[in-house]
């Protein structure tokens, strides 16, 4: 069922490519998700405050 | 005088809740050498199309980090987070505009991505099972999915040389999980060594709520196939994610040879030359390919 069969070869590979991420790459990413959302967040909140400015 | 304090180590499903693992810091948990796997069921309504057992492994250092993630994602939920009510804005999510419940889906999505977590998937077409096993009870073709989950993750660990926790959802068939779990580690088969706890809990354990959405994922990107195009949530995290989907062949191969209790056939089937190939999933393997 899992052996002997490329796809499986891949899936392991790709598998242990991700399990042998260090943390602090994991930790960078997410920390970059976490900046470009503050980032999207303020800028609509400008957006709508402007927006209600204008109201 | 200093009084050394010893902790007691909890159950395993408790100390992964986030507490306990993170206060024991990274170099105790590169010590234990484990994959933590975490997996949920998912089909349609009325049991008639797909279903699957899907969820997402990694070691502790990329689950601490999602955890931490996906707590601050999800704080001011009332509830755990469950896929269907969101996309649907049912329940707790009754009341939020499209546009908010896509965002929180879409912040979700990028913590998996960005714990670089590796998702797995068995699905089974239920018509074709019960073509190929025609006295079978309405959840039969579900519990295939676990033998063929619980293997993968122990051959993923072998292959990695490590050991692997496993938790399911608290919904499931516990009983039957856990024999499963059991007649595998007992089998003389490599991997099974690397089997290392089997655990269940709620989805308050935030990844299990990963679990019901990769599950769900898993569920619409095949029942999807040929009606609807890829669904956002799939195309992000595609990359990393596996799903092996049963065929009719395969089905009635295994029907052929003792069904789904011939855990030695499921976990020798690539090397039976007459096996029916398995239909693997993965956009990673599409690119690849060329496709």
């Amino acid at each position: 069922m899992t052996e002997k069969n490329t796809e499986f070869e891949d899936f392991t590979n790709v598998a242990n490519r991700l399990l042998r991420v260090p943390h602090s790459e994991v930790k960078e990413k997410l920390d970059a998700e976490k900046k470009a959302k503050k980032r999207k967040k303020s800028k609509v909140s400008s957006a709508s405050h402007e927006a209600n400015e204008k109201a | 005088m200093k009084v050394r304090r010893e902790k007691r180590l909890g159950y395993f499903s408790e100390y992964t809740r986030g507490f306990n693992r993170s206060s024991r810091g990274p170099a105790y948990h590169a010590m234990l050498r484990m994959i933590d796997s975490y997996f949920d069921d998912s089909a349609d309504d009325r049991m008639e199309r797909h279903c699957a057992t899907g969820g997402f492994f990694g070691r502790a250092v990329q689950w601490d980090a999602f955890i931490i993630a996906w707590s601050q994602e999800t704080h001011g939920l009332k509830k755990p987070f469950h896929t269907t009510d969101c996309e649907g804005g049912y329940e707790q999510f009754e009341g939020w505009p499209k546009e908010k419940r896509n965002e929180l889906m879409a912040g979700l999505v990028s913590i998996i991505k960005g714990s670089k977590l590796a998702g797995f998937a068995s699905i089974v077409p239920i018509q074709a099972y019960k073509a190929a096993f025609p006295n079978c009870e309405s959840g039969d073709p579900y519990l295939l999915t676990i033998p063929h989950t619980i293997m993968n993750m122990a051959s993923i660990a072998d292959n990695a040389d490590i050991g692997v926790n496993i938790w399911f959802e608290l919904g499931g068939p516990k009983g039957f999980i856990g024999e499963t779990f059991e007649a595998i580690k007992k089998m003389k088969w490599k991997p099974a060594q690397r089997l290392h706890a089997l655990a269940f809990d709620t989805k308050e354990l935030h990844p299990l709520q990963s679990a019901d959405l990769l599950a769900r994922e898993a569920f619409k990107h095949i029942d999807n196939i040929g009606v609807r195009p890829m669904r956002i949530p799939m195309k992000r995290m595609g990359d990393s994610n596996f799903f092996i989907a049963w065929t009719e062949d395969a089905l009635r191969y295994l029907a052929a040879n003792g069904g789904p209790q011939n855990l030695e056939l499921l976990a020798h089937w690539d090397e039976y030359p007459d096996a029916p190939k398995l239909k693997w999933h993965s956009l990673w393997l599409a690119k690849r390919g060329g496709k």
